[in-house]
């Protein structure tokens, strides 16, 4: 692919041209495991090298009808999982675009808008499209939205999350009303919710990094409270569990024959089969591959029980849900960088406080500008109730914009 | 030593849903290959997978119809296989979970007895591509064809109740008949919509241990399985009468020599659940409503036959062996009209006419009225059965009543006492010889001036009513 200095996109469009050509016009990247009819869709994996989809992902044809240009797709994880070596961050910090289109399975659009400066955007759970989406976890991940400016953000989200028969997970009632009237209460009337059990997997230049940002909150007029969630833990549990069987289910059907990595081998079809895997999948990946086949194999009451504990967590996230509006907390760690993480633990240490809002399946926000370590914004990690993505989106660009 | 033969079968039944099992891809046969497919039945990434409501709804009905119990809670797994026909690597198959376990079908053995062959359970699963091996130019090549890849399909598994060919026939026909009754299926193993595999092992007869058992596909006829199993058992009793041990593997039958042959086994991975395919769950309510929507069965309904309607025990057999024909034969029969006669000229003329022009009973070609009518007319004999055949012929698509085209054919008997009447008296009064042989005692003699009678009315007279006539005519 064009890889020149200068060129930091993997994939560029050749019909359209780098470079933001007005502030207004939404200049749009994808991570590649979005399918773009034509465009290769490898999802950073040798395994589905040369892979070229035949159609648009419904949100594709979504963004293209709500006027974004899509200059390209950037370098991603292997198959999503993590953000390990992307360089999308780069492309938005360097306003080479302002927009970036991926997906959000354990946090990766708010951590690239954290570590952008940028806003990034995880609907609800059930109200985009996946057709086309080239997903790891078929239960936790969700596309993903960053943007330079909220406004663009509100509207590619409205574009986005619209219904498609075709995808079988999406919700039809209660649906958020995108381009309905503004529905940010008067801050005195807002109450957002500190989880001391989250708080206290900060490390002290973090706690007095998110203490300040929580100042300026109460200090804009927000109430704001600390409410106990004592199974937090389970979030990250559930999480790695049943997202490594996902995981494995999802990268059980790449074997490198009608596209992807093939392998020579002299032996019969099935050892090409076995090798071909064996070779296409990165050291990363398969590790994570490895733990989800074992429970799938060896230990699949653990998943059911993941499963179990899950439904667990909706339930009492809903009852907290209930008594505040949004969850706030930092989006990243100072000391974890996410685009760094080089085994599974180091990338669930890295998307430990953003990894909830795909087990429960709620709205979840990074508001740039608002939590900064020294010279590091770790993002304001806004999380909203269930099908609440307009309140949180309304909220934020009224009363968290151009901070 | 005698041995027996312990065989269990697997049928897979395409069911006849409008879509596939996973898409919104049409579930029907076409010669032109990959032509009904989309990214989720070639398996690209970023498909996602809906399960058809419809085929859902039929698999349940099919397991009903075989007595079986619908689990609550039921869900797919990936079938771990490598293999071209398959290029995601994993078949979706219910195997930990299946829709439905328990059921039944009896059967009739080989010396009458009635059989119970158990079903062991009943699951959902798609359908693989095909493989097409052809050459280009010397090379050989292998294509695939995804039509009928994700098509919707029930695998049956019976009990290993089955002991021989002849038992393990007359359970594909029963089944077969009872899974037509239910609608959602074709059933037929020459097009491809039934296919069975056989597993047969044999073991000393009354022992409980078996020795190692031998699966045999590729049978396309309900014939050709009973063929493969008897030539299987066969087979594998020579061997170990010589001493030799029978090993687990797969064989073919080769319809041509009527053998079966070794076949090279291909790589099957484990099953394992699948988390991205949805639970299904059927709750009693749900289950109650699909019960409902099911027919009489065949056995029932034959039973019915005999009692209600006084047909014989193979007639009723024979009305009851498909719906549509029974659905007609009631049809028919509820038209006042005699129900053997019905069943006779149903199963006899009628139903052999219409297969002859490639018409089925259903469509309207021959109506339950216009079969009534017919009928009608034989059974107060205006029309002979010589007449009634060519009624029957002219009926097809006409429109026509059976008593409209009697009268334009002028088929219609004279059956009018006054004109037999006067019949017989100018016969009588030509032939005064016969008459005379008569009142002497000769039964020739009546019969040759009935035989005049009708020569004279262009065989239009009611033999019978003639017969009647003349002997009430000569009475002392
Ligand atoms: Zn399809």
């Amino acid at each position: 692919m064009n890889d020149k200095s200068d060129n930091l996109l993997w994939y560029a469009n050749p019909d359209s041209p780098e470079g933001i050509n007005a502030p207004d016009e939404i200049t749009a990247v994808l991570r590649p495991n979005l399918s773009v009819a034509g465009w290769p869709a490898e999802a950073g994996s040798k395994a589905l090298e040369n892979y070229r989809p035949p159609e648009d992902a419904a949100v594709v044809a979504h963004a293209g009808k709500a006027g974004a240009r899509l200059i390209g797709m950037s370098r991603m994880s292997e198959l999503g999982f993590g953000i390990t070596g992307e360089n999308a961050p780069r492309l938005l910090s360097e306003n080479r675009c302002n927009v970036f289109l991926g997906t959000d399975g354990m946090g990766e659009a708010r951590h690239t808008a954290a570590l952008a400066g940028a806003w990034g955007f995880k609907p609800s759970f059930g109200i985009a499209s996946t057709t086309g989406v080239i997903r790891l976890f078929s239960s936790l991940e969700t596309i993903g939205i960053v943007a330079a400016a909220p406004s663009h953000l509100k509207a590619l989200a409205g574009a986005l999350c619209r219904k498609d028969e075709f995808d079988f997970s999406m919700l039809h009632d209660g649906l958020p009303d995108f381009f309905g009237p503004g529905k940010a209460a008067p801050p005195d009337e807002v109450r957002i919710g500190i989880l001391p059990e989250q708080i206290d997997l900060l490390d002290e230049s973090d706690k007095n990094a998110f203490e300040s940002a929580v100042a300026g909150l109460v200090g804009k007029g927000f109430r704001v409270e600390p409410v106990s969630f004592p199974e937090y833990g389970n979030f990250q549990l559930v999480h790695h569990v049943m997202g490594a069987v996902e995981a494995f289910s999802s990268a059980g059907k790449y074997d490198g024959v009608r596209y992807g990595h093939r392998a020579k081998t002299a032996g019969n079809w099935n050892e090409m089969y076995l090798e071909s895997r064996r070779e296409a999948f990165g050291a990363l990946v398969k590790s994570f591959l490895f733990q989800g086949a074992w429970f799938q194999f060896k230990n699949y009451p653990a998943f059911e029980h993941a499963a179990r504990l899950r439904a667990g967590l909706i339930e009492q996230t809903r009852e907290l849900m209930g008594r505040v509006d949004f969850i706030a907390s930092p989006v990243r760690r100072g000391d974890r960088d996410a685009s760094a993480a080089i085994n599974v633990d180091d990338v669930y240490g890295a998307f430990a406080l953003t990894i909830p809002a795909n087990v429960a399946g709620l709205p979840s926000l990074c508001v740039p500008g608002l939590v900064s370590r020294g010279d590091t914004d770790l993002g304001l990690q806004l999380t909203g109730g269930h099908l609440k993505d307009d309140q949180l989106l309304d909220f934020a660009a009224t009363h968290l914009a151009g901070a | 030593m005698s041995y027996e033969a312990v065989i269990g079968l697997e049928i897979h039944v395409q069911l006849n849903s409008p879509t596939k099992l996973f898409c919104n891809c049409a579930n029907a046969f076409t010669e032109k290959a990959n032509v009904h497919i989309c990214p989720t039945c070639i398996w690209l990434p970023g498909a996602v997978v809906q399960l058809s409501a419809d085929a859902l709804e039929k698999a349940a009905l099919t397991c009903l119809a075989l007595g079986c119990d619908i689990s609550e809670k039921s869900a797919f797994d990936q079938k771990v296989y490598y293999y071209p026909d398959l290029p995601k690597g994993f078949q979706l198959s219910q195997h930990h979970r299946p829709l439905a376990t328990g059921g039944w079908v009896d059967i009739a053995s080989e010396d009458g007895s009635k059989r119970r062959i158990r079903i062991h359970h009943i699951h959902m699963e798609e359908d693989v591509a095909r493989l097409v091996h052809e050459t280009e130019g010397r090379r050989r090549i292998g294509l695939v064809d995804f039509n009928r890849a994700g098509a919707p399909l029930v695998e049956i598994v019976t009990g290993p109740d089955i002991r021989n060919g002849h038992d393990a026939m007359a359970f594909l026909r029963a089944l077969r008949t009872r899974i037509r009754y239910a609608k959602t299926a074709e059933c037929s193993m020459e097009s491809g919509t039934m296919r069975c595999d056989a597993n047969i092992s044999i073991r000393p007869a009354g022992s409980e241990q078996f020795f190692s058992k031998v699966e045999v596909k590729n049978m396309n006829s309900v014939r050709a399985v009973g063929n493969a199993v008897a030539y299987e058992i066969s087979r594998q009793q020579k061997l170990i009468e010589s001493g030799e041990a029978v090993v687990t593997h797969t064989r073919l039958w080769d319809p041509d020599k009527n053998v079966t042959t070794p076949m090279r086994d291909k790589f099957e991975g484990p099953c394992i659940p699948d988390p991205a395919v949805a639970e299904i769950r059927m709750d009693e309510k749900r289950i109650e409503a699909l019960r409902k929507q099911l027919p009489e069965m065949p056995s029932a309904k034959k039973d019915r036959f005999v009692r209600d309607h006084g047909l014989g025990g193979e007639e009723a057999s024979l009305m009851s062996a498909e719906r549509d024909v029974a659905d007609y034969f009631e049809a028919v029969a509820e038209k006042n009209v005699n129900a053997r006669l019905a069943a006779q000229w149903i199963s006899g003329r009628l139903y052999p006419f219409l297969k002859e022009k490639n018409r089925e009973i259903d469509d309207g070609a021959i109506t339950a009225e216009q079969a009534a009518g017919l009928l009608g007319l034989l059974e107060d004999e205006s029309v002979n059965a010589k007449q009634g055949r060519e009624i029957l012929a002219l009926l097809i698509d006409s429109g026509k009543s059976a008593s409209e085209i009697a009268d334009e054919k002028g088929f219609r008997q004279i059956t009018s006492r006054d004109e037999l009447s006067a019949l017989l008296d100018a016969v009588m009064a030509e032939n005064p010889d016969a008459v005379a042989n008569l009142r002497a005692g000769k039964k020739q003699a009546s019969g040759f001036i009935i035989g005049q009678a009708m020569q004279k009315s262009g065989g239009k007279a009611n033999p019978k009513m003639l017969s009647e006539l003349l002997a009430e005519k000569n009475k002392p």
